[in-house]
């Protein structure tokens, strides 16, 4: 098996190699450090390595499976963490100025259970700075390179996270989603990324950008690989005040179900509104493969979508300045982009704050409702494939348009709601960038939604492309 | 107080063309909400004293109409029928105590 063959097996294929013993964790990961080696000048995933640690928790994987102490799927695989996770004894910025010395004493919950699963850590990932935009641009570490064109965004926030694992430095890795940082990033970098339910995956010792929509989770080359980390990462944790006592289901127990028995919904107005023609095209062909599967599509309607670009800010930014209170008094550390948006939410009312969550609770019942009819929904994941860095707008079609909407529009409507949503890819532009679908669920419903990923996975080709570098 | 259920048609009347056009941030949409909101540049200057956060003029000046936009648009949804909802941050004791 060739270097490109090893570090482009999807974490199942990598994960089967080393229980039945045909390949070691340490030969796994001195694959994928030496693709890092060569390629992490082009493409800056990192803020901090972590390979000798890294090292380290290979060996000691490979002295564990050797000895017949096999943890489970994640044991021995090279795993990466986007750097607002805290790791203990390992600096942990945010992508922050403000953060450039923190080093935390302990671990983040997911990253103690990503441990306890035997992964190997190979890093802390860049990342847009604190998670407050989706470029992956960042002042003060660098821009982050999209591995399927290098002059292109990775989109953000989870943008280091995503280039590292369609690069080949890892096989997968923890992102987080505030209104659309797994799912857009996993867009464009041509991987599955998914946003559980809010409160499915613990956020304890992740720095916050807004509490009450912050989400953990993974970005992967499958859909999958995504179920392997869930069942790893996902539980109860009393840590979090707003993690969720519920029993956790196995996230992989019916990646191989057919879709005969699902009925799929299609927002067309809002979601469909003002796309990329290829993007239009791409998703247009997926829905038809899922209804050749055999699900039931239909067309629904989900009006109040529209308004959550609206009210995002106001239910958002209020939550990130209380927390940035103390930056906020160093505003010259901030980067230029992130600044204002920073700025604002210190000067929002309560009173609109509150406003803007009292439609949030709307939004989430009006698509309670509808998914009480159809049981996930499809839409484009972003509305164009990734503008090149350094540029402020989106293009659709030739025409400048807000990058934030194209980005986040068709996102922030379930960062509202708290649903389950993953992106998976679902084709290619003319110019060879990744485009992603999204599936969204019900409430505590994941294993439908990657159900409808893998499903879509097994019947097309597009997860099995890499980037050419 | 009775909880009474939301109409989700009133709730929605002419919600859906307001969010694009602030997502755009188009000039057209935030003119005439400026007044509508009253937020100036000194505004924003007070409310940042207010909220003991240093902001240099110029910045308030590029705050203003981002804020006037945006707050106008807000306060523009329809309000009839969502005034029993509760806000989705809501304090609540646990079973356990």
């Amino acid at each position: 098996m060739s270097a490109q063959d090893l570090v482009y097996l999807t974490l199942r294929e990598a994960a089967d190699r080393l229980r039945q013993r045909q390949l070691s964790p340490v030969e796994l990961l001195d694959a994928v450090l030496a693709r890092t080696a060569l390629l992490e000048p082009q493409i800056n995933a990192y803020i901090t390595p972590m390979f000798d640690q890294a090292r380290a928790a290979a060996a000691q994987a490979e002295r564990e499976i050797m000895g017949g102490q096999y943890r489970g799927p994640l044991h021995g695989i090279p795993i990466a963490l986007k750097d607002n996770y805290w790791t203990r004894g390992v600096r942990t910025t945010a992508g922050a100025k403000f953060l450039a010395e923190f080093v935390p004493t302990e671990d983040a919950t997911v990253v103690t259970k990503l441990h306890e699963a035997g992964a190997v850590i190979t890093g802390k990932c860049n990342m847009h700075e604190l998670a407050m935009g989706g470029t992956t641009t960042n002042p003060h570490y660098g821009a982050t390179h999209n591995p399927w064109k290098l002059d292109r965004i990775p989109s953000g926030s989870s943008g280091g996270s995503a280039a590292a694992v369609a690069a080949g430095f890892c096989y997968a890795a923890m992102g987080t989603d505030t209104s659309a940082s797994i799912r857009g990033p996993a867009a464009a970098c041509g991987l599955s990324g998914l946003k559980a339910t809010y409160g499915r995956v613990s956020i304890y010792g992740v720095i916050p950008y807004a509490w009450s929509f912050d989400h953990a989770g993974p970005l992967a080359r499958t859909t999958e690989d995504v179920a392997l980390v869930m069942n790893a990462i996902a539980g109860y944790d009393p840590n979090d005040d707003g993690s969720a006592d519920l029993p956790t289901p196995d996230f992989t127990a019916r990646l191989g179900t057919g879709l005969q028995e699902l009925r799929i919904g299609v927002p067309r107005d809002y979601f469909f509104d003002n796309l990329e023609t290829d993007v239009g095209t791409a998703i247009e062909t997926a829905i038809g493969v899922l209804r050749d599967l055999g699900a039931s599509v239909e067309e629904v309607s989900f009006p109040s979508a529209a308004i959550a670009p609206t009210l995002y800010p106001f239910a958002s930014r209020p939550e990130a300045a209380i927390y940035q209170e103390s930056f906020l008094q160093q505003p010259d550390d901030y980067g230029a982009d992130v600044r204002p948006t920073a700025e604002m939410g210190a000067v929002i009312l309560a009173t609109d704050y509150l406003r803007a969550q009292r439609y949030r609770a709307a939004i989430r019942k009006e698509l309670a409702g509808l998914l009480r009819r159809v049981d996930a929904l499809v839409t484009p994941t972003a509305r164009a494939t990734p503008h090149p860095i350094g540029r402020r707008w989106s293009e659709i079609n030739g025409q400048p348009v807000n990058p934030t909407l194209v980005a986040t529009g068709n996102t922030v409507p379930f960062s509202m709601s708290g649903s389950p949503a993953l992106s998976v890819n679902c084709g290619f532009s003319a110019e060879g960038l990744p485009i992603g679908m999204q599936i969204v669920g019900r409430a505590w419903d994941e294993p439908t939604v990657l159900q409808i990923g893998a499903a879509y996975e097994r019947a097309t080709p597009w997860h099995e492309r890499h980037p050419s570098l | 107080m009775s909880r009474r259920p939301v109409s989700r048609r009133r709730f929605l009347a002419g919600a859906s063309a307001g969010g694009a056009a602030l997502a755009l941030g188009s000039a057209a949409a935030a003119a005439p909400v400026r007044q509508r909101s009253g937020i100036s540049p000194q505004v924003v200057e007070e409310l940042a004293q207010y909220a003991d956060v240093p902001l240099a003029p110029d910045r308030a000046a590029e705050l203003a109409p981002l804020l006037a936009g945006a707050l106008a648009q807000l306060r523009a949804l329809p309000t009839q029928g969502y005034e029993n909802l509760e806000p989705a941050v809501v304090f609540r004791v646990p079973p356990e105590g």
